[in-house]
């Protein structure tokens, strides 16, 4: 297992150094009693620079654990530490500015603002980081260049398709260049051409960039890419 | 209000929230209107009316603009989470909305104090108290765009803060 990325080790016993995400005993659950229970004791890290997928039946709580990771919901209990940084402390705003520098999300349900254009898209990110004009505009040609869609910037993100905006979405949260790249069901909606895109930018920006990649998918190309798969087993009744 | 964001940033965060040109103009109506009305009664008020009158100004458009910024969250909650979600805080968004309105605020307190001006000296007013007509301007265009973006920084601020 180690190899492979992923680690069990005992909280006292992890180098935060060494690992983008340590999930320390998380329990979340949902309703005022909580009586709907999707993770019991989650305890397990990622090594900086792996490449994990998830799988698991609709409803097992993968969604759940990337926005936990994200900062977007918090556990009921436990912690969850990103790249050395405790985010289940934070308020809601340092955890924004984090976002801002340590992590891009690519949602499964697709977050774009459909009045701007691509461009403008691509760059909000980097806008809430404060980086400079002339950094800005180098970064986000930069990266529309390298997801291939520099030909698109001017177009209005309401009116492309759901493959279009998948790869925006993909462009955007590259954009300034995160650490920590989380993906849900990145390939869900994609036609094959479309997933093999992904996936092709997926593999190469975990060999080439190093950056740490946990992807949800029920798609076996982006398992296979992976490297490791953690399977959730239970669906939550 | 420290400022956060370029105005050019401003506007794409507005347009984000879907203030279109409609808003814009609806706000800079308004001040022209406002700046209108105080120009003229101005010219017939002494300093402590005149005060007054600029204290009333402040509260009303500054309560007027927090409502719309309220307004504005209600029905962008999800877009307020989307930019969230790719680091947006709570500042930067109600700084932009703040600082853009601040322009199309500014934009109507100048027309509104032009044609104000122009109004009250064609009533037969005159300039009070020994000021001069352009201290008087600068004194209704500050509060009208002052209120209009202390309204919704504090409206943005305290409804979208989690």
């Amino acid at each position: 297992m180690a190899q492979l990325g992923v680690y069990q080790r005992p909280a006292q016993a992890v180098d935060h150094e060494r690992f983008a995400i340590v999930v320390n005993h998380v329990k979340k659950s949902y309703g005022p009693d909580g009586e709907s229970e999707i993770y019991s004791d989650l305890h397990f890290q990622l090594l900086r620079g792996t490449f994990v997928a998830m799988v698991g039946p609709i409803g097992s709580g993968k969604t759940t654990l990337v926005n936990m990771f994200a900062g977007l919901e918090k556990p009921t209990a436990g912690t969850i530490t990103v790249q050395g940084e405790e985010i289940t402390r934070m308020d809601p705003d340092s955890l924004a500015a984090f976002r801002a520098r340590m992590i891009g999300l690519v949602p499964q349900v697709q977050t774009l603002i459909p009045e701007l254009t691509v461009y403008e898209n691509v760059e909000l990110p980097l806008r809430f980081a404060k980086v400079g004009g002339d950094m800005r505009r180098r970064m986000v040609e930069q990266v529309m260049a390298k997801v291939g869609i520099r030909g698109e910037s001017g177009r209005i993100v309401g009116s492309m398709s759901v493959g279009e905006r998948q790869m925006v979405s993909f462009a955007r949260a590259l954009a300034n260049d995160p650490p920590i790249l989380l993906l849900d069901e990145p390939t869900e909606a994609l036609d094959p051409l479309m997933s093999e895109v992904i996936l092709g930018l997926l593999r190469g920006d975990n060999m080439i960039e190093k950056r740490t990649i946990f992807v949800t998918t029920h798609d076996k190309r982006v398992t296979a890419i992976a490297r490791r798969t953690l399977r959730v087993q239970r669906k939550i009744p | 209000m420290k400022p956060e964001f370029s105005l050019r940033s401003s506007q794409v965060i507005a347009r984000s929230l879907k203030i279109t040109r409609t808003t814009h103009s609806l706000v800079a109506s308004i001040t022209a209107a406002v700046a209108l009305n105080s120009m003229v009664a101005i010219q017939y008020l002494g300093l402590s009316g005149q005060a007054a009158l600029l204290v009333a100004v402040f509260v009303s458009l500054g309560v007027g603009s927090l409502a719309v910024s309220k307004d504005v969250y209600s029905r962008s909650i999800q877009t307020v989470a989307n930019l969230r979600s790719i680091g947006a805080t709570t500042g930067s968004i109600s700084s932009a909305l703040a600082s853009a309105m601040i322009v199309y605020g500014m934009v109507g307190a100048v027309i509104g104090v032009a044609a104000g001006g122009a109004m009250g000296f064609a009533l037969g007013g005159s300039v009070s108290g020994g000021a001069s007509i352009l201290s008087e301007a600068i004194g209704v265009i500050a509060v009208s765009s002052g209120a209009i973006a202390a309204g919704f920084y504090i409206g943005a601020r305290t409804t979208w803060r989690s």
